[in-house]
């Protein structure tokens, strides 16, 4: 698989980043630098209670830059919502995006800046380069160890109709500047910090066996799997350890710099199936499934697995290959469980009957394209049961 | 295994993804940016040319915010000194108002737009006469105003020099007029005499207070009555009393002259004998000496027979509109001599697609709803024969399919003018039905033999299938064994043949319940999705909303996977295979898509008929089933097939 691609060219984007304490406070002097005229600030309810937009907001009122809020984002963000964002953004005349919390507001910010300079519905725009306008300047502030979308090149939006999420892959979306403040960290709950991290362990696993990988993405990948790894179990139990947040934020904006370039693998691709279907937050749907993807792929990359099972700290020498696979998987289990990640898919209410279904749009999603093993209808079908 | 078409694509998506795509660049707003700026220079250089001098002012201030190259160069000012200036340093208005204040009016604070002459100063003081014009525009919230300033020095010499002119020339011709008047005034008025009395038209003259004074012979005969006899008499006496406020409004129009000037008038006159007569009255004040008015003076024109004329005209005309818009067949009016559209009425625009604004105006050949060679055929034929009747032709819509017609042309008077009356009556719809009529016929007969013969083929074989089965396994001879089994399996396919063939035939009782199609795919998917895999064949399935019907779920089972094996059947391995179902036009569709070879037309129009058949196993009659079971649900299959893919639709009309 890796021999095929190895002679390929390869390509590699980041946002402009600024990363420590106090990143976000930077958000006027870059929205001024922009340009802006009026601001639209894309954030939701719970970051809005946490404090964080309010701070994003002062930081632009001391820059001097009108702005308006736009808040109404679900947890996982709906075309409405950003068909609704992009009408205030055009009404408030904005020429500057700011987004402000997790994936979903990121995600949602992308979108109304895509339509908004684009002018046409946001589900036109499902699929890899069907972006040709160039969006309004983007500023993205994470709240969230995980999602990655602040360096990322898709935005994923529910299509609430249909049941199923829709991927969004462009370099024309990348935004232009990501200010990562591990400051954020302070405000997350226990379980939303075990389902973000979760997340960008898997991004950095995935991008590590990607067929799309390369030396230039490898490096930052196996460090994320080292540092999330590690810490992910005192982000749980010592919340207020500004130095765990510090590792958790370095980590996953280093699993973000490795998958935004190497791209991802069939975890998303059924985790976004099973998203679009359930309402599920993407974390979730991620540490159900990861295990039994990787039980699947993982003839096709042995010795790659092999260098994952030493960053996240197993001794693996004189063991057989079988023996190693198994040594990851319970690890991985270990870790899940130790952060209140229990239940499976049969647990949130998923009948067999669904399955089919959910394998179908998951065979379609833009993810399966890096997967290191071809998976088929079947395929998928099975490790779907499995998880069940 | 290998499977081209997948591999194409996810390799295609894969490339995108990993940014080496034609598209996949990072947004770059610099040849938005580029074109942008070379337009601003474009417009920029216009505006320079142009001889206007053109300001733009800073509403707030009065300040300049910008000029053009002409404002400079004709006011003697550098752009920098200029900006640095209020328009009201430049330009002085008649009054004592100020240009700047001028943009917004000051008691309601709307915007003014509109135009005013003024003084522009140069920089040595000399005054340039300009017309100015103004307008408020916004650039990005902030509100600006713009004065384009024309310069009418010219404009004005000439005019002073023709009013000068004018002057002149009135002034020497007063002088030769009024000398020859005298002389004239004499001989004119008995000749003008005569003129009233010889004229066609009635005169009638009233006094002040209404009361006729004068009436010529013309206007005698008009109403019927002696020399004489009218004078004396009130207006009212003439006008016809059958709408007393008509009566009321003209008589006050004609006694008080509310309005000086000469006015024209259709008025219900009435005669001796008391019928009414429509007259047009063109009236004119009298006036005395010293302008005071002492009466007035109508021509009196008797129009009964036109109104009579105009009247039934406008009858027949709505008459003609009504049948023109009510009809079912495409019908348009066009001009004789270029055959330009005049109207269309609206089935001709629903079935063509064309709005009535697209064709109006335009040519029958222009619109290109003939092909040339027929549009040449129809027009030698209406040459020869000076009419067309049901000719069948066919034409096409906007959107360029071909549809049957019958085409009629007669020339037609509207409105006095010659015209061309197009009309087509669509056939189309008909010939599609004669075929299928024709088709549903052969199948019902075909069925109806069978099912006579059928059973009498069916006994004796089963007799033969038995004592072959019977010697073949007495006879002690092994290598005769694949004879007997050959025998037993033609046997078997031709039992097949026929049994399906009952299927066809018969009329089974269905059972039709309330069933939602998507249900019934959903129960047979699995084994769609088996077959389909052991082919190595993807099968995509797209189910939309659709509303339950009355189905047998059995026959719709069938019909599902007929189709579906034929689709399997027409695809080598690795293909894709779709099936949806949704709603289009208020008809339930279910379409089978593969990526089969295009039907050629010939076979295309074989389809369905029993016994045909293009595989070398098939038994003919997979199609023909389809096509009855969907006649039973009162469904239509479609076929449509390309080189790339062909699909099949069964049309459900709920
Ligand atoms: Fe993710």
């Amino acid at each position: 698989m890796y021999m095929q691609y190895q002679s390929e060219l390869r390509k590699y984007v980041i946002p402009e980043l600024i990363f420590g304490s106090g990143a976000l406070h930077l958000a006027g002097r870059y929205a001024r630098n922009f340009g802006a005229r009026k601001v639209l600030v894309v954030t939701d309810s719970g970051v809005v209670r946490a404090g964080w937009t309010e701070q994003v907001t002062k930081s632009l009122e001391s820059a001097e830059i009108p702005y308006t809020v736009f808040s109404a984002v679900s947890p996982n963000p709906r075309s409405e919502e950003v068909m609704e964002g992009t009408e205030v953004y055009l009404s408030q005349h904005c020429n500057v995006i700011v987004a402000v919390g997790g994936g979903s507001p990121m995600d949602c910010a992308k979108g109304i800046g895509i339509v908004s300079s684009n002018s046409k519905h946001i589900l036109n725009f499902e699929g890899v380069d069907r972006v040709f306008a160039p969006i309004p300047p983007l500023i993205c502030i994470p709240t969230t160890g995980g999602t990655s979308a602040d360096v990322s090149q898709f935005a994923i939006i529910r299509d609430v109709q249909n049941r199923v999420k829709v991927v969004i892959g462009s370099k024309a979306v990348v935004p232009d500047v990501a200010l990562v403040d591990p400051d954020t960290l302070t405000t997350a709950t226990p379980y939303l910090m075990a389902c973000t991290a979760l997340d960008a362990l898997t991004h950095a696993i995935e991008a590590f066996v990607s067929n799309a990988c390369s030396p230039l993405t490898d490096v930052h990948a196996l460090e994320a799997i080292r540092i999330i790894s590690s810490n992910l179990v005192p982000a749980i139990t010592d919340p207020d350890n500004h130095a765990v947040h510090n590792q958790i934020m370095l980590g996953s904006l280093e699993a973000g710099m490795a998958f935004s370039n190497a791209i991802l693998g069939a975890v998303h691709s059924m985790a976004h199936s099973l998203g679009g279907f359930l309402d599920l937050p993407h974390g979730e749907c991620i540490s159900i499934l990861l295990n039994h993807v990787i039980a699947f792929n993982y003839p096709s990359s042995v010795e790659r697995y092999e260098r994952i099972g030493q960053a996240i700290g197993l001794d693996l020498r004189g063991m057989s290959s079988k023996q190693i696979k198994n040594a990851i998987l319970s690890r991985l289990s270990i870790l899940r469980n130790a952060v209140g990640m229990e239940r499976t898919l049969g647990q949130h209410g998923i009948n067999p009957s669904d399955i089919p279904k959910l394998a179908r749009n998951a065979i379609k999603d833009p993810c399966m394209a890096t997967n290191p093993q071809r998976a088929n209808q079947r395929d998928v079908e099975v490790i779907y049961e499995e998880a069940f | 295994m290998k499977k081209p078409f997948e591999t194409q694509d996810l390799s295609s998506l894969r490339e995108k993804l990993i940014g080496l795509g034609e598209q996949s660049f990072r947004k770059s707003y610099y040849p938005e940016l580029q074109n942008s700026i070379e337009e601003l220079e474009r417009f920029r250089a216009l505006l320079d040319q142009t001889n206007d001098t053109i300001f733009l002012v800073h509403i707030s201030t009065g300040r300049l915010a910008d000029v053009n190259q002409s404002a400079c160069r004709q006011l003697d000012y550098s752009r920098e000194v200029l900006l640095t200036l209020s328009l009201d340093d430049l330009v002085q208005l008649n009054g004592n108002e100020k240009l700047s204040e001028l943009f917004f009016s000051p008691d309601s604070g709307e915007q003014n737009t509109g135009m005013i002459t003024a003084m522009i100063m140069k920089r040595n003081g000399d005054p340039i006469p300009v017309e100015i014009t103004l307008r408020v525009v916004t650039f990005d919230e902030n509100i600006y105003g713009v004065a384009v300033a024309r310069d009418i020095t010219e404009r004005i010499k000439y005019q002073q020099e023709r009013e000068k002119r004018a002057w002149h020339n009135a002034s020497q011709a007063a002088e030769a007029e009024r000398l020859k008047t005298e002389e004239e005034l004499q001989e004119s008025e008995e000749k003008y005499r005569l003129l009233v009395e010889r004229m066609n038209e009635g005169i009638l003259v009233l006094d002040s207070q209404g009361r006729i004074i004068f009436t010529n012979s013309a206007m005698n005969k008009m109403l019927g009555y002696g020399v004489g006899e009218l004078l004396g008499e009130s207006l009212f006496s003439i006008i016809s009393q059958s709408d007393m406020y008509n009566a009321v409004f003209y008589r006050n129009k004609f006694v008080h002259l509310e309005q000086l000037n000469s006015r024209q008038y259709e008025v219900p006159l009435i005669n001796k004998e008391g019928h009414q007569i429509f007259a047009l009255l063109s009236q004119s004040p009298l006036k005395d000496k010293d302008g005071n008015i002492t009466g007035s003076m109508a021509v009196v024109t008797d129009i009964t027979e036109r109104k009579k004329i105009e009247e039934t005209l406008r009858l027949t005309e709505e008459r003609f509109s009504k049948a023109f818009n009510a009809s079912s067949s495409l019908m348009c009016i066009n001009s004789v001599d270029e055959e330009r559209y005049i109207d269309v009425n609206d089935t001709f625009a629903n079935i063509t697609g064309f709005t009535k604004a697209d064709l109006i105006g335009i040519t029958l050949l222009e619109s290109n709803i003939l092909k040339q060679d027929d549009y040449i055929i129809l027009k030698q034929e209406f040459i020869n024969e000076g009419y067309i009747l049901n000719v069948e032709t066919s034409f096409f819509t906007r959107t360029g399919v071909i549809r049957q017609g019958l085409f009629s042309i007669e020339r037609i008077k509207l409105n006095d003018m010659e015209c061309l009356l197009i009309t087509i009556n669509d056939i189309t719809e008909y010939n599609q039905m004669e075929e299928k009529l024709a088709h549903l016929n052969k199948l019902r007969l075909i069925g109806e033999m069978a099912a006579g013969i059928g059973h009498e083929i069916r006994n004796p074989m089963t007799t033969v299938r038995g004592f072959l089965q019977m010697l073949g396994s007495q006879d002690d001879s092994a290598k005769n064994k694949r004879y007997y089994d050959l025998m037993i399996e033609e046997l078997d396919r031709a039992n097949t043949i026929i049994t399906e063939y009952l299927t066809l035939a018969k009329m089974k009782t269905i059972i039709k319940k309330d069933l939602n199609l998507n249900d019934i795919l959903d129960a047979i998917l699995p084994l769609i999705m088996a077959n389909a895999s052991k082919n190595d064949i993807y099968v995509e399935v797209e189910q939309n909303y659709i509303p339950n019907l009355l189905l047998d779920e059995k026959e719709i089972r069938q019909i599902i996977l007929n189709l579906v094996s034929n689709g399997l059947e027409a695809m080598t391995p690795g293909g894709r295979l779709k099936i949806s179902t949704y709603i289009k036009n208020q008809e339930i569709v279910l379409a089978v898509q593969n990526q089969g070879p295009e039907i050629p037309p010939d076979i295309l129009a074989k389809l369905g008929t029993p016994f045909f058949t293009t595989k070398e196993t098939g038994t003919g009659l997979g199609l023909a089933i389809c096509y009855s079971i969907a006649d039973r649900h009162n469904a239509a299959i479609k076929i449509e097939t390309n080189p790339k893919q062909t699909t099949f639709f069964v049309v459900f009309h709920p």
